[in-house]
């Protein structure tokens, strides 16, 4: 027996050395964007041209349970939301298929799947510095040395590039000479594409060789592009490239711009991991590749880290350790105390590893990641409760005694024989209350089922190794005690003796008292509030900056440089890295007004400014919106803000969502919306989504002109297409790296006049200005339009201050709805964070009366009697009194943690009443003492089990609750509840339990 | 048992006690630590401090009544004023012997541009001489028959031939003097014909060099007086009716930066059917050598017709919120309103109101964006 115990804890090393370690669970949801180009065009002409047919064809997609789109000028992205159960690699099949009908508008991409990835998935961040290269060099660097390198790392689903500048070919033609030619931007266009290719000719046979032959004429520099020739005049003289235009390389038009550190612009690569890959595998795996890239970079080139999840996995992890670590010694040090029994302790603490084991192997066979929530939550005072009660029924048995040999083994056999049927129950009793927790859904459910399900393993090998395990242990390590306990606890139980049958005779004041103080204190903790899941310290921060909507980059650019001085003067702050807009090639449907900040902050214990990150939040926020004009500041922390990002689309704690058709209307009623919910307390900052605010300059055809003139409307629009942006006219190889040739034609001034002075070919005549042939308006239209489930919306993003989001959004609600009455055709929904809060709420209301009528039903089962079972319940509810104290001393409100807390607190409750009752029945029916002395001599009689289990799984909390490393907000609350509860919980069960035992078995015996 | 009613009085106490903590416990600070000097909305007027005035640089301009001319921009090319140019061509064929004056030298008006050695002239240079000669023969036989007429030792027969004879040769001289002239004139040396400058001018266009044979209909030499140019400009159709003849023209792309004025001194009358323009002409001073024939400009011109005078702001005041222009009006407390107004007429600088605000206002010309930003705060 013992034998196969080391084997299953050796089992369970390899399988701890193999779990799959995050910091956080994956939150995220199962979802497939479609990402499709469409150069040039509107939001509402990406709306209707692309991201309509697009919603068309995956609308009703099987297992999609949401379909929304952003469009924006140039860019439409769709996301599917599927099933959480859904394979993603068979979503992404799904949504291909369904794509491959979509007809898009000629100069729309073909829509591609954006990267399979999470809000986990942005691992790792690091800048390319140097003093001897320019932005181009840099980038160029990235994109062809070091991201290849980096998407070979197994784990690496992709590595977008961002900054700098994206080296071009630019073919920028000369108008007047262009004329003087009698050449047309379409004929250069032409004949460049026709300039550049390569073909094959198969092969020819020569004795008894082959030689395969080809045609090799692809571009490779600036040389070869300016001798294309466009066109031999009829006296044979040619026209090249070189002719009418400059070849030039420069940057192609840009998107976004990233600075860094107030200093200038920077290049950076963000490396993201593939959906379900263990993170601290992959991000180590990057790490040792960025630091062997010294070795492929030129000299002078170097590589800055900027956030490297590593650490916060490491520093997680190490939170989690230290707590268990503390929980082990906790425990051990308790039980020695109140066993008196080093041996007998060892042998009990000998559970943990047994049952962990078993977890292991369970979170292996369900996938479960260990992380700060499956592993951060374990109390290893729950896994040795069952081995302290059968050690205690041991002792108990056999104290003083002095037994031999077989006479030993038979009789500790026969105590732990007595004791084992009610420990099982107990132990499962407890793992049962964990399993309703499965059944939540959504981010809830993604958070505490692991947490659930290692629990329950971990239950269960407490079960498998107090049944199976530990009476072997217990013969062949603990010698016979020499008497009960040590000295103390005789005196702890002397005194409850003396005081028991007044807690009988006046049962009917202690109950009394007990309900009383479970209704104060659960009123003030309803007024209390509550909160979704608790903000967990990442270590770094993310500035979200969101600014007009028509700010141009060069000010963009200007501004998040000051920005970045002014928020390294926080000596917190190490290092700053702005990112505004998108990439050249679009993963993120955001424009110019949209920058994130990344800042590396100094460990907190260092920080001098603010005592934690909240604190230290409100500052920077206050300290950059009154240094820099025109800006809105929202700090947030890397995985927090993707993963909001990800899971509602909005970054808030409460998002109202508007929806309806007119952009106009929706406009004006979230601008209302927006001024209501001002006016409710605790609102922290409103940002009413703009839906207009792009300055947009139309050229509308006119028909009847280009009629008189004689142009075709493709002629018309090419100058404007070849104004900025460049027709594309293919590539240019330099060996391996491929750089896109682009013909430009830029106006001479920014301006609608400059616009309307390009040229338009024409038949039958010279050119005419484009202003002849469109009306060219200047105006402001949308800046992007967002829909969901094919309906238009705007947002109102309310962020909120010192109050709890339930009881805010109840006040803005009814508010809202009082103040704006009925819209027809237009709808308000509530979402962000609390959303979630809401279906965690609707979930457990069905999850906890499960729990509570499970818990019944096992008692019911046990007992054989519905009245003991429901006496021994009765203390549940009264044991969370304590939990709720604790939680209202230390300031935390209700959170979902909490509520996990609560459960295992009433599993836990559940067991003393469990050791009581029983006892007290056995004593009735085994040893026939009649039902009063019973309920006087049972509970003293187990009372030492009763105050051990509960100090152990009190205590064995204790760190957890104390804990300020990294993640330990997320455990706090629900330490609390538990260490809290249980003094409370099990002082109140030995006061009140044996009066409500006395009541409950007369009753059944009357029967 | 007074004991437990002490225990569970004490743990009522505990609980009144922390729960009045929590109930009495203040909100979360944060809000009030720190009072951020960030400018707020209240019914849509911007309150801000000084210093972000000072921080965005804010500027202001009184709103004001000034002339709004529009403009329309125009392409166009640079011709020689026809009144100002000529061409010198050769009247006959022949061998060019010198070359006198090349491009870009001044002449003055029968100057000796060339020199061109003609059979033809040496031709018409020795018939003359021949007449010439046969007139005085005709002269000095007629004198003969005159004098023997007197003394009538002749018919007066002869004397009428011979008269007559005279009568023909002076008018063959006739001929062959207005023959030569109107090749060129009496030369200097036979044979040799010089082209001579017909006004004083500028050489812009030689076609002949030395040995080279020309016939009788090329243009050797184009004389220019460059002072005075044309610039026509093609006007769209649309546009014809706007232009009128004294409106002011601003050309540009002459040197850069530089914008050279001058006058609309025609508009064309009818469209060419080609390019669907009307020409319009500007008669440009250039006597400081800015313009060149040939050369493309652009340019606009101040369609005086249209214009007014109106309540202006700066086109710098102006920016689009909410899909309509709008301006931001300052009052003295350190407050300013966005004000949606509607656009008239522009002339690239300033704009004119359509719905006139009272004189004195105050409107926002630089720090427009960052006040905007607070809108969409």
């Amino acid at each position: 027996m013992l034998t196969l115990l080391g084997l299953v804890v050796a089992a369970g090393g390899v399988a701890a050395r193999y779990l799959p370690i995050d910091a956080m669970p994956d939150v995220s949801t199962v979802q497939v964007s479609v990402l499709t180009t469409a150069a040039g065009l509107s939001p509402v002409e990406v709306e209707r041209s692309v991201t309509l047919p697009v919603e068309n064809a995956l609308n009703g997609v099987p297992s999609g349970v949401e379909l929304r789109s952003v469009s924006r000028a140039g860019l439409s992205t769709v996301t599917v939301v599927f099933d959480d159960d859904t394979d993603v690699w068979f979503a992404r099949q799904l949504v291909l298929e369904r794509l491959r009908a979509v007809e898009l508008p000629p100069g729309a991409s073909t829509p591609e799947l954006a990267p399979v990835s999470s809000g986990l998935g942005e691992i790792f961040q690091f800048v390319l510095r140097s003093d001897q290269h320019d932005a181009m060099q840099l980038r160029t660097l990235l994109d062809w040395e070091v991201v290849p390198r980096l998407r070979r790392v197994p784990g690496v689903v992709e590595v977008n590039t961002m900054g700098g500048e994206l080296k071009q070919y630019q073919i920028l033609l000369d108008r007047t000479r262009l004329q003087s030619h009698g050449l047309t931007v379409r004929q250069v266009v032409e004949a460049l594409r026709a300039a550049n290719l390569s073909v094959g000719g198969g092969y020819l046979e020569r004795g008894p060789e082959s030689f395969v032959i080809r045609g090799q004429g692809l571009l490779g520099d600036s040389g070869e592009i300016e001798d294309v020739v466009i066109l031999t005049h009829a006296d044979g003289t040619p026209v090249l490239v070189r002719n009418v235009a400059e070849v030039q390389i420069e940057a192609a038009l840009r998107y976004g711009v990233i600075t860094r550190d107030g200093e200038g612009e920077a290049v950076t690569g963000i490396v993201m991991m593939l959906l379900g890959e263990n993170s601290r595998e992959v991000v180590s795996a990057v790490g040792r590749e960025v630091r062997a890239l010294d070795e492929v970079l030129p000299p002078g080139v170097e590589v800055d880290v900027v956030y490297d999840r590593a650490d916060f996995v490491g520093r997680t992890i190490a939170t989690v350790l230290k707590n268990l670590a503390e929980g082990v010694v906790v425990v051990l040090i308790v039980l020695a105390l109140f066993l008196g029994t080093l041996r007998g302790a060892l042998a009990v603490v000998l559970g943990i590893p047994a049952s962990m084991s078993i977890a292991l192997f369970g979170m292996h066979l369900f996938g479960v990641t260990g992380d700060l929530m499956s592993l951060g939550a374990i109390d290893f005072g729950f896994l040795v409760d069952g081995p302290i009660v059968m050690l205690e029924a041991a002792v108990a048995a056999t104290a003083g005694a002095q037994l031999a040999g077989d006479e030993r083994v038979a009789s500790f056999t026969q105590a732990a024989k007595r004791v084992a049927r009610p420990v099982a129950f107990a132990v499962a009793i407890i793992m049962l209350v964990y399993v309703p927790l499965l059944a939540l859904e959504g981010i809830e459910g993604k958070i505490f089922r692991p947490m659930a399900m290692t629990m329950a393993f971990a239950l269960f090998g407490a079960l498998v190794y107090s049944v199976v395990f530990f009476p072997a242990v217990l013969v062949t390590l603990v010698p016979t005690p020499e008497g009960h306990g040590p000295r103390w606890l005789g005196w702890v139980e002397r005194a409850y003796e003396h005081r028991i049958a007044g807690f009988v005779r006046y049962r009917w004041l202690c109950f009394g008292a007990a309900v009383a103080a479970l209704l104060a204190v659960g009123t003030l903790f309803a007024r209390a509030g509550a909160e979704f899941v608790p903000r967990i310290f990442e270590g770094d921060a993310v500035v979200t900056i969101r600014r007009a909507p028509s700010i141009g980059l060069d000010e963009a650019r200007r501004l998040d440089l000051e920005t970045e001085r002014v928020l390294l003067e926080f000596p917190e702050v190490r290092t700053a890295l702005a990112m505004t807009g998108r990439a050249e090639v679009a993963t993120d449907p955001v424009g110019n007004d949209n920058t994130d900040i990344l800042l590396r902050l100094a460990p907190p214990e260092t920080w001098t400014s603010a005592p934690d990150f909240d604190a230290l939040s409100e500052l920077i926020k206050a300290k950059v919106e009154s240094t820099i004009p025109g800006t809105f500041v929202s700090v947030s922390q890397p995985i927090e803000d993707r993963t909001n990002e990800l899971i509602s689309g909005s970054r808030a704690d409460v998002s109202i969502q508007i929806f309806g058709e007119d952009l106009g209307e929706l406009a004006e009623l979230a601008d209302r919306v927006g001024g209501l919910v001002k006016q409710v307390r605790g609102t922290g900052d409103v940002r009413v989504e703009r839906v207009l605010g792009q300055p947009t300059i139309t050229a509308r055809a006119d028909r009847a002109a280009m009629a008189r003139l004689g142009v075709r409307l493709e002629d018309a629009f090419l100058p404007l297409q070849a104004a900025r942006e460049g027709v594309s006219v293919g590539a240019v190889f330099e060996g391996q790296r491929r750089f896109d040739m682009r013909v430009l034609a830029p106006p001479e001034s920014a301006t609608v006049e400059g616009l309307g002075e390009l040229l338009v070919e024409r038949d039958g005549g010279p050119p005419v200005p484009l202003r002849e042939v469109v009306k060219l308006e200047e105006g402001d239209g949308p800046s992007g339009v967002r829909r969901q489930d094919r309906a238009r919306t705007v947002r109102v993003d309310v962020n909120l201050r010192g109050r709890d989001l339930v009881s805010w959004v109840d006040e803005a609600r009814a508010k809202v709805a009082g103040e704006l009455g009925d819209q027809t055709g237009y709808e308000v929904r509530w979402g962000g964070q609390f959303e979630n809060f809401a279906r965690a709420q609707a979930r457990l209301a069905i999850v906890v009366p499960l729990a509570i009528g499970l818990i019944i039903g096992m008692l019911v089962w046990m007992f054989t009697e519905a009245r003991l079972a429901l006496g021994v319940f009765a203390i549940v509810p009264l044991s969370l009194t304590g939990g709720m104290l604790g939680l209202l001393s230390r300031g935390l409100s209700f959170s979902l943690p909490a509520a996990i807390g609560f459960i295992a607190l009433g599993g836990v409750a559940v067991l003393n009443g469990v050791v009581i009752a029983s006892e007290v029945r056995r004593r009735m029916t085994e040893e026939g003492e009649p039902l009063e002395a019973a309920v006087l001599r049972g509970p003293v009689h187990v009372v030492r089990a009763v105050l051990t289990t509960a100090a152990v799984a009190a205590l064995g909390f204790l760190p957890m609750a104390l804990s300020t490393g990294a993640g330990a907000e997320v455990q706090r609350p629900l330490a609390t509840a538990v260490v809290a509860g249980m003094i409370f919980g099990t002082a109140l069960t030995l006061v009140v339990l044996p009066g409500v035992l006395s009541v409950a078995l007369r009753g059944a015996r009357r029967r | 048992m007074k004991r437990l009613a002490w225990i569970l009085g004490a743990l009522a106490t505990a609980t009144i006690a922390v729960g009045g903590y929590v109930v009495t416990r203040p909100e979360a600070s944060g809000a009030e630590a720190a009072r951020p000097d960030v400018p707020y909305v209240e019914d849509g007027v911007i309150h801000y401090s000084e210093s972000f005035a000072r921080r965005v640089g804010l500027a202001t301009v009184e709103v004001g009544q000034t002339e709004v001319v529009p403009s329309i921009r125009v392409n166009g090319r640079v011709t020689y004023d026809p009144e100002h140019v000529s061409a010198v061509g050769s009247r006959l064929g022949g061998l060019v012997r010198r070359v006198h004056h090349y491009e870009g030298d001044a002449v003055v008006e029968g100057q000796v541009l060339a020199e061109i050695e003609s059979g033809d002239l040496a031709a018409a240079q020795a018939s003359l001489a021949v007449h010439h000669a046969h007139q005085k023969a005709a002269e000095r036989n007629l004198e003969r028959e005159r004098e023997l007429s007197q003394k009538r030792l002749t018919t007066a027969r002869e004397l009428e031939e011979a008269e007559a004879s005279l009568a023909e040769r002076r008018a063959l001289v006739a001929a062959s003097h207005g023959r030569l002239s109107a090749l060129g004139g009496a030369a200097k040396s036979p044979g040799v014909l010089e082209l001579l400058a017909p006004a004083g001018g500028t050489v812009v266009e030689r076609q002949v060099v030395v040995g080279q044979t020309v016939g009788p209909d090329s243009t050797a030499f184009r004389i220019a007086d460059l002072d005075h140019l044309w610039v026509e400009l093609d006007v769209y159709e649309r546009h014809g009716g706007a232009v009128r003849v004294g409106d002011r023209v601003e050309l540009e792309g002459v040197l850069e930066g530089e914008v050279l004025e001058g006058r609309v001194s025609h508009v064309g009358q009818v469209v060419h059917p080609r390019t669907r323009t009307i020409d319009v002409r500007v008669e440009v001073d250039n006597r400081e050598r800015r313009l060149r024939p040939g050369q493309a400009v652009s340019g606009r011109i101040r369609t005086a017709g249209l214009g007014k005078s109106a309540m202006t702001i700066p086109l710098s005041a102006v920016t689009w919120v909410d899909g309509a222009p709008t301006i931001f009006v300052v009052s003295d407390d350190g407050t300013a309103t966005a004000r949606p107004v509607e656009l008239g007429l522009d002339d690239g600088e300033r704009v004119e109101l359509r719905e006139a605000l009272e004189p004195g206002t105050r409107v926002v010309t630089a720090g427009v964006f960052a006040l905007k930003s607070e809108l969409y705060r």
